[in-house]
This record gives structure tokens, sequence and C-alpha cells, in this order.
């Protein structure tokens, strides 16, 4: 059984090591010899490259705040006010998601086409011209990016709300703690190390995703991974493609960092790990 | 940093200070009431959600059955494309494929994932924290920024894209998720249930067949099924790793797409969302169902013991 650990890394680990090396051949293949020209070449362009990378860093971050400020309320009712039905609407909640992301990105494709269903509503009811449509802009990405993500936030959350001890709350409120002070001194605290598992799962495959942009998104919405995934589906220069996948996947990491650690400094001892006894 | 004693006692040191009759032992007369309106309220917001969620599948559905070939107005009711997607080979063909894939991916993760998670419970001496963070390494890195890592390799010793690595890919992406399932299951068991098998003269074999592994059927099944939807699901992987000519479900809708407005793609999404709605909401009744059963079996056994 040892081998299968083994297999894991080879097949994880190794690949994202070898990345770096990959990074630093001279292209269009990986047989080049060595010689960080990709590198240069990045580097010599930030305005480019660094304006993406933020794009697809801010759509990530965006995103999962969108699905934490949509999820928490759907995770708090879930948890406090439904027992019976509670699983159907999970269940709701995330079968379409179990399809295809293809066919959710193609259906938010028709849904917001110029002269579709919702332009033509909008129109109708005076809000906006039907050929006026958020489709091939940043803001198209955006709205799919949280669409697409918001089941599993609002399973990292619920998760986390339902462990909220009720008495707490109870005790809270006898001693004179209003709505939002019990949302702000003992609920949030308690759903942060949910919120944080969301964020992981949401905002690192937004930041890395690619079709989404490159369906809805056209060039206002283009993203760094949609540049990644070209340099390997359409240019052929691989050595870039992993340089840039470096970049991205640094980015990420420290951003993800960055949150962590200011949540534990704004709330001391929400994210220390408890041991299940 | 503050600590947290201290925080707490800023904090009920900024409360008001209250009159004891707004304690909550003596309900207030409404409360009862408004008690039921909150709690209306926040069920509005879960179908709020669900049909905000649903708008674009179901327009999609109906757009299915609208006669005009680029998703224009007035509505004309029409089965049509439905005949069209059966004689749509591409798309079947493609179907087939990505189910055999997501079914072999899915067996294999499932077989070396439940060894790989015995195999950290029970004979890691060094605890299975390295290879928990690991996993959870693995499952959160871009399939986009993996899958193009995996790609790369295999060009370097000459494998290229391949149904080989195709596979190999979808099963690195997919085994982490049948491990940590079993994983956590295996730690909710405890090794209580399979020693008492062992002191009543059971081989170490017998007491893990008859006594363990009935046990982990339900996660192991549970792990098997997430493989098996992410293979399914996994177009990055299938989009930088199949070999040229070997579309997959979601590369054949993705080239589809492309062109924009398609009536086949309206049937076939609204063909496999039904189909999913379907099955998951029938395992959801199942699986009720056996709740329900054991639910009472272990309200009996309760009963029997307090007696």
């Amino acid at each position: 059984m040892a081998p299968s650990g083994l297999l894991l890394g080879a097949l994880v680990v190794l690949p994202l090591l070898l990345l770096v090396y990959f990074s630093l051949l001279s292209g269009p293949g990986v047989d080049g010899p060595v010689t960080g020209g990709e590198w240069q070449v990045i580097a010599s362009n930030p305005a480019f490259y660094g304006r993406l990378l933020v794009r697809s860093l801010v759509l990530g971050l965006a995103a999962a705040v969108l699905t934490v400020a949509i999820g928490m309320p759907t995770a708090w009712a879930l948890s406090r006010h439904t027992t019976r039905t509670r699983s159907l609407f999970l269940a709701l909640l995330i079968i379409p998601h179990l399809t295809s992301s293809l066919l959710l990105i193609y259906a938010m494709y028709v849904l917001l086409a110029p002269g579709g269903p919702l332009m033509t509503a909008l129109g109708a009811a005076g809000v906006t011209q039907a050929s006026e449509t958020i489709l091939f802009t940043r803001w198209a990405v955006l709205l799919m990016l949280a669409y697409l993500f918001l089941p599993f936030m609002v399973m990292a959350l619920y998760a986390a709300v339902e462990r909220i001890d009720t008495t707490m709350l109870e005790a809270a409120r006898s001693l004179g703690a209003g709505r939002w002070q019990r949302f702000r001194r003992i609920v949030f605290p308690f759903t942060l190390p949910g919120i944080m598992a969301g964020l992981v799962i949401v905002f690192t495959p937004a930041a890395g995703s690619f079709v989404e942009a490159q369906i809805l998104g056209g060039t206002d919405g283009m993203m760094f991974g949609t540049l990644i995934s070209e340099q390997i589906s359409r240019v052929n220069n691989q050595p870039r493609a992993a340089a840039m996948s470096v970049i991205l996947l640094a980015a990420i990491l420290a951003l993800l960092t960055g949150v962590r650690v200011t949540a534990q400094r704004s709330f001391p001892g929400a994210l220390r790990r408890r041991r299940a006894t | 940093m503050t600590a947290p004693l201290e925080r707490a006692r800023r904090a009920v040191s900024t409360m008001p200070d209250h009159p004891a009759e707004s304690l909550p032992t003596a309900p207030r007369p409404g409360a009862a009431a408004r008690h039921r309106r909150s709690r209306r309220a926040w069920i509005a917001w879960l179908w709020a959600v669900l049909a905000l969620v649903y708008i674009p599948v179901l327009v999609v559905m109906a757009f299915s059955f609208n006669a005009s070939r680029y998703g224009t107005f007035p509505f004309e009711f029409t089965t049509e494309w439905y005949g069209e997607l059966s004689r749509n080979t591409a798309l079947i063909d493609a179907t087939i494929r990505s189910l055999g894939l997501s079914t072999t991916v899915a067996a294999t993760a499932a077989l070396i994932g439940t060894a790989l998670a015995l195999w950290m419970v029970r004979f890691t001496r060094f605890g299975f924290a390295p290879f928990v963070a690991l996993l959870t390494t693995a499952i959160t890195i871009p399939w986009l920024i993996l899958s193009i890592a995996m790609l790369l390799v295999a060009n370097a010793v000459g494998l290229g894209r391949s149904i080989p690595l195709l596979f190999v890919g979808s099963l690195a992406v997919a085994m982490p998720y049948v491990v940590l399932v079993v994983l956590s299951r295996l730690q909710g068991l405890g090794t209580e249930l399979e020693l008492a098998a062992r002191s009543l003269g059971a081989r170490p074999v017998t007491a893990f067949r008859l006594v363990t592994l009935p046990l982990l059927s339900k996660a192991v099944l549970g792990g098997t099924l997430l493989a098996f939807v992410i293979t399914f699901n996994n177009f990055p992987v299938h989009f930088f790793l199949a070999p040229f000519g070997f579309n997959t479900l979601p590369m054949e809708i993705y080239t589809f797409v492309r062109s924009g407005y398609d009536p086949d793609i309206n049937a076939l999404a609204t063909v496999l969302i039904t189909f999913a709605l379907a099955v998951g909401l029938t395992l959801l009744l199942v699986a009720r169902r056996r709740n329900d059963a054991t639910g009472s079996a272990g309200i009996q056994q309760l009963l029997v013991e307090k007696g």
C-alpha cells in the first residue's frame, strides 16, 4: 500500500516542481536549453502581464466575497430554520453543478445574450436597452464565477454555522447583546474557519479559471488563465505557459496567506485548530 | 495581540446594562408570532437563492422547445431539437467516451484511494498529518495549472497527449477526494470493533472483511460517486491531456459553444440536468428512508439499554 502514497506524490508534487524547471527552458517545446528567456520576456512587459494577473486575482476575490455575502444568510437559514427540507435544499442547490460547468457557462451565455431573455425583459421594463448587455465584459465573468462556486461556499459555511452553540447566542442575548453585536462577536468569529475554507475552495479555482473568461469575457474580461491556456492551445510556447503558471500559483498562495494572516490578527484565536476529542 | 479573554471582557463591558425583564426566561407576548414571521422570511430567502440558481437552467430548458434556430422570439413550441440531438453522433460518442473514462477512473480511484486511506491510518508510524496536507494541496491547486504541469512532464518524457495520460491525470485529480472521504470515516470508526472481532478469534483478514469493510462501504461509495462526478466534469484536464480527436463531452460542448447559440446543446443540457436531478433526488429519498429506519433502530437500542 505504501506505493500508492508515492504515486500521489509522483502525480501531483513532482509535475509542479518540474514546472519551475520547464519555465527556465527556451521554447517552444520542453527540450531546449536552460536560458530563462521567458522570464525576461514577461519581466519586460510588466504592464500587460501585471494587469491580467491583478484582474484574475481581483475577479477571484470578488467572486469569493460575493458567494460569502449570498452564502452566509443561506447557510444560516439552512442550519437554523430548516429540518426535514435541509438536505432537499442542499441537493437542489448542487445538482445542476454536477453535470458540466460548460453547460452552465453556456446557459449564462444564452441568458445574457443581446436580445436574449434577460435583456428583452429588462428592455421591456425600461431599465436598459435590449442590446446593452454585460456579456463579453468582466462583469459577466464575475457573475459566472460566483454562480459556479456558490454551492461549494454554502457547503463550507453551513458546516461552520451548524457548529455554533445556540446557548452561547442565548447567553449573549441575555447579557444584552443586540442582533449586530451577536453577529459580530459570536457568529462571525465562529464562522471564520468556514469562511477561510470557503475562500480556498472558491478563490483558488476562480482565480485560476480560463474557460469562463474565454466564452463570456471577451477582451474586456480576459484573465491570466486564458492567456496561459492559449500559450498551449494556440501559440505553443510551453516554457512561457510554465512560467505564467508558476507566477499565478505563487500569487494565489501569497494572497491566501495574506488574508489568513489578516484574519488571524483581527480575530485572535478564532482560527486556532480545535482538536476533536 | 490581545488575548481572547481580554477581548471577551471588553465585549461584555461595551454591552449596555440590561434590566432583568429582558432575560429570555419569560417570553414576552408576541415573541412566538415574531419568531414564526422571521422563520418565514429565512425560508423565503432560501427559495429566492434557489430561484436565482435555476434561472439560467430553466431558460435553456425553455429554449430547447423553441423552434427558432437562433433563440429569438416569438416562442414556438417544437421537439425538433431532441430529434436532432439523437442524430448528433459527435455529442453521443463524446457522452459514451466521457462515461467510460469517468467509470474507469472512479473505480481505480476507489480501489487505490481506499487502500491509501487504510495505509495512512494503520501503518504510518509518524502520523498522517503530512499526507492530509499533501492531499488538500492536491485538491486546491487550480486544475489549469496541474494539468499543464502534467502535460509538460508527458511532453518531456515523450508520452505526449494520449489516453493513458488523460487517465492518469484524471486519477491524480479524483483520487485525493476518495482518500479524504474514506479517511474521515475511518477516523470516526476507531479500531475497537475490529479488535473485538479479533478477540473473538477472527483472523486479521476476516475481521477486516466482516467488520471494517461493511462499515466503510458507504464512505467508499460516496467517494467513488464524487470521483465520477469530478472526472466527468473536469474540462481543464480533458482539454490539455486528451489526444487530438478524443473529445470528451465537456470538450465537445466547448467546441459547440464557441460558435455561439446552439439548439442541440439546449436539448442536451435539458436531458443531462433532468437526469442529474432525477438521480440525485432518488438517492436523497433512498438515503432518507434508510436513515429513518436506522434512526428508529437506534432509538429502540437506546430503550433496551436504558430498560
